[in-house]
């Protein structure tokens, strides 16, 4: 079974002010506390080395976009998008890079999510399994891997940055919502307002484009970046489903036919290669957490 | 439910250069093609990952680089800074350019199209197995294999295709890193070691040899390194790998034989091309590879089993996208009793190096060992009222001619333009010609072509001095 986005479109108030928001432009990006005090206290301590900050970094999506954000500022006017942590490192070496997390990690505001702290982690575990597949399918088709990476990595982003926002409009109207109502809102809109962030990030404009289709049929070469991604996303979600064990049985099941193996002229034994690496794509999320 | 069996004449796999040029051959003759091609669209690696995208960007590379020649005052601090994604756009524009033109000409000679692997079932029948897993047979009296090479790999190289490349995934680099290593000095390798050079990155070539493309005439080599060098390259011969890692955050780890390490941004193992023969089942068309791992064919490109011909890179060197066309079309002729097609003795090579670089006939060393003794003229593009033009003041033009400084033997050329000039040559060695038709034509002026002149008028400044010295 895979996912898709609802096609009825979700008309209430607070769907409406959320539009209102990503039309605006006034999503915030949260920043999780601890990966943002752990990079402040390195930075301060002057103790780590490059490996550690790129490591932790990468434990937190969001606290990776914004240094991604801050790297691809006029600022630092890099003459093309930073696209990754390690192009960041290479690029403005490891102090600089130290630095803008940072200040990233002291100018943000805290990510809060009171009554949704499973849900959260969840959003999380998915965001990294994603990366993780993304990586292994940019590898098979010779794409860009970094890249592919960090379109995994955020293709989600705009669900934890709308609940904030959600719980945020909730709490001022002195309203409440569960999360069985939350989570078809957040899914309807969350390509879009991803795609709104990384574009508002100043990120290479196919990074946005991959976010914001991923879960559209775009036909065509172009959209092999976000053919990546929405099949990484479906590879997540179905290592989601079950166990670990069963994986490569429930894949081949469920997602022989998805359409995006046929964008991505995968064949079904380099499907079954790619479905092969699902050990090491499980490892890599479960250190991320 | 048993899908019928289909039939054509002629079944192509693989849509490359020679397949392409098969199935049109095939079809101009009148007959029913197929051509089977994995990929989603016809062109095989020569249009999604060689030939046509390398080229873009080493007119990118090129362009980039006079760009900051001619009008970048460096001194003052002036900089001319390009990103990686606008050369992938123009890439991707003139790939889709191509496949539209191959596409086109597919159709207009009505040759049927199935994207899918195709594996023999039998010396003349194959089964099309298609994205989505379904499989149809087909059958026919001709069947030409032209399914190309991919990267090889040694074991001791671990490719990951985002810090440790291969010339497949070079071309899906996001930014251009600061510093690179290319392992191997073929032409893939010197291509986009110049290309990356050009385009301002810090490129070192690391390789067994002592000097580059050693197939070439040394004197070409060694110019081409100069200019590497002037390009911020460094040429690293007679060195052996022991080991290649990335360090886990920013730098790949090169560790030679004898302890020397090397680091850099991103390293591009371009150690080369394996036939690309995985999965077509050759041992149930009773064919099977050589030690090499390519096919073995005769003149006209046919294998051991009748009405089987093979093409490309699939039967080894030269593995040229120009003369794998030639291939095609000769496999076809042949296999369809067509009058066969002259055979040239002066194909030519091309080097998309920066500066590019050019070879026909016999060089000076071929030609020493071969009749005893040569004359060789030179033409530096420093004399040429073009050379100074385009700024190219290292280039040189080398005609070689038999003893007596008349016939001409060969030519190999290194600057601007190397790739289209050698055809005047190659056309004066095909026709006969003596040195003395580049002396008794006229050239437009200011070209490049001049060198032809200055070079035959070299041979013949020599030429007299014998006569005088007899």
């Amino acid at each position: 079974m895979t996912r898709s986005a609802p096609t009825t479109a979700i008309d209430n108030d607070l769907a409406r002010e959320l539009r209102q928001k990503i039309a605006q432009g006034e999503l915030e990006l949260p920043v999780l506390s601890q990966t943002a005090s752990q990079v402040a206290s390195m930075c301060m301590q002057g103790s780590s080395d490059a490996r550690t900050l790129a490591n932790t970094l990468n434990h937190d999506p969001a606290l990776a976009g914004h240094v991604l954000r801050v790297a691809n500022s006029a600022k630092y006017a890099p003459v093309e998008p930073i696209v990754s942590l390690q192009q960041a490192v290479s690029r403005m070496g490891m102090t600089t890079v130290g630095q803008i997390a940072f200040a990233v990690a002291v100018g943000s505001r805290v990510f809060h999510a009171p009554g949704h702290e499973d849900w959260v982690r969840a959003m999380w575990r998915h965001a990294a399994l994603t990366a993780a597949w993304a990586r292994e399918i940019a590898r098979a088709k010779r794409a860009n891997v970094e890249g592919a990476f960090v379109c995994g990595l955020l293709h989600d982003v705009g669900e934890p940055v709308l609940l904030q926002a959600a719980l945020d409009l909730l709490a001022k109207a002195k309203s409440s919502a569960t999360r069985d109502e939350l989570e078809p809102l957040l899914h309807q809109l969350h390509a879009e307002a991803g795609a709104k962030l990384a574009r508002a990030w100043k990120m290479a404009p196919w990074i946005a484009d991959a976010i914001e289709q991923h879960h559209s049929a775009v036909a065509g070469t172009c959209c092999q970046d976000a053919a990546i991604v929405r099949l990484a996303d479906e590879l997540a979600l179905c290592m989601e489903r079950g166990a670990l064990e069963a994986f490569a049985e429930r894949a081949k099941a469920e997602l022989a036919a998805h359409p995006a193996l046929e964008q991505l002229n995968l064949y079904d034994d380099e499907f079954a290669a790619l479905v092969g690496r699902a050990g090491a794509v499980n490892d890599f999320a479960g250190a991320m957490e | 439910m048993s899908v019928k069996e289909l039939r054509f004449d002629v079944v192509v796999i693989g849509g490359g250069p020679g397949g392409q040029k098969a199935a049109v051959q095939a079809s101009k003759a009148g007959k029913r093609v197929l051509l089977v091609d994995r990929e989603s669209a016809v062109g095989g690696e020569c249009v999604h990952r060689g030939t046509i995208p390398s080229k873009t960007l080493r007119q990118c590379g090129l362009n980039y680089m006079h760009w900051t020649r001619d009008f970048v005052n460096q001194a003052a601090g002036e900089q001319c800074q390009l990103a990686m994604a606008t050369l992938m756009r123009r890439q991707s524009a003139v790939t889709c350019a191509h496949e539209r033109y191959m596409s086109r000409q597919m159709e207009r000679n009505a040759i049927v199209i199935w994207r899918g692997h195709a594996s023999f079932t039998g010396p003349h029948s194959l089964e099309v197995k298609a994205v989505d897993g379904t499989r149809r047979p087909v059958n026919a009296d001709v069947i030409v294999l032209a399914t190309g090479s991919r990267p090889r790999t040694p074991p001791n190289v671990p490719v990951d295709h985002e810090n440790i490349l291969d010339s497949d995934s070079i071309l899906s680099l996001g930014y251009l890193p600061k510093s690179m290593l290319v392992l191997g000095a073929g032409v893939i390798a010197c291509e986009f070691a110049s290309v990356f050079a050009a385009l301002g990155v810090k490129v070192t070539i690391i390789d067994k040899g002592d000097r580059p493309l050693a197939f070439l005439d040394s004197e070409l080599t060694t110019r081409f390194v100069a200019e590497f060098e002037k390009l911020g390259g460094a040429f690293l011969g007679r060195r052996n790998i022991a080991k290649v890692e990335f360090d886990g955050v920013s730098q790949v780890e090169l560790a030679l034989e004898g302890g020397e390490v090397l680091r850099a941004d991103k390293l591009l193992c371009a150690l080369g091309r394996v036939a690309q023969v995985s999965g077509l089942a050759l041992e149930k068309a009773g064919l099977a590879v050589n030690p090499r791992g390519t096919i073995d064919v005769d003149e006209n490109c046919a294998t051991s089993v009748p009405g089987i011909y093979a093409v490309g890179d699939v039967i080894g060197p030269p593995a040229l996208a120009a003369t794998s066309m030639e291939q095609g079309r000769r496999a076809v002729r042949h296999a369809l009793r067509l009058p066969p097609m002259g055979v040239s003795s002066t194909t030519p090579v091309g080097i998309y190096t920066i500066p590019e670089m050019s070879s026909v006939g016999m060089t000076e060393a071929e030609a020493v060992a071969r009749t005893g003794g040569v004359l060789v003229g030179r033409a530096k593009f420093a004399e040429l009222a073009r050379g100074h033009i385009n700024g190219d003041e290292g280039g040189i033009l080398k005609l070689v001619c038999d003893s007596a400084g008349r016939k001409v033997l060969g030519a190999q050329i290194l600057g601007d333009g190397a790739t289209e000039l050698i055809h005047v040559a190659q056309m004066a060695i095909a026709t006969g010609q003596d040195i003395d038709v580049f002396i008794d034509n006229v050239f437009n002026f200011p070209t490049f072509a001049e060198a032809y002149l200055v070079a035959a008028l070299d041979v013949l400044e020599q030429r007299q001095a014998l006569a005088r010295a007899a």
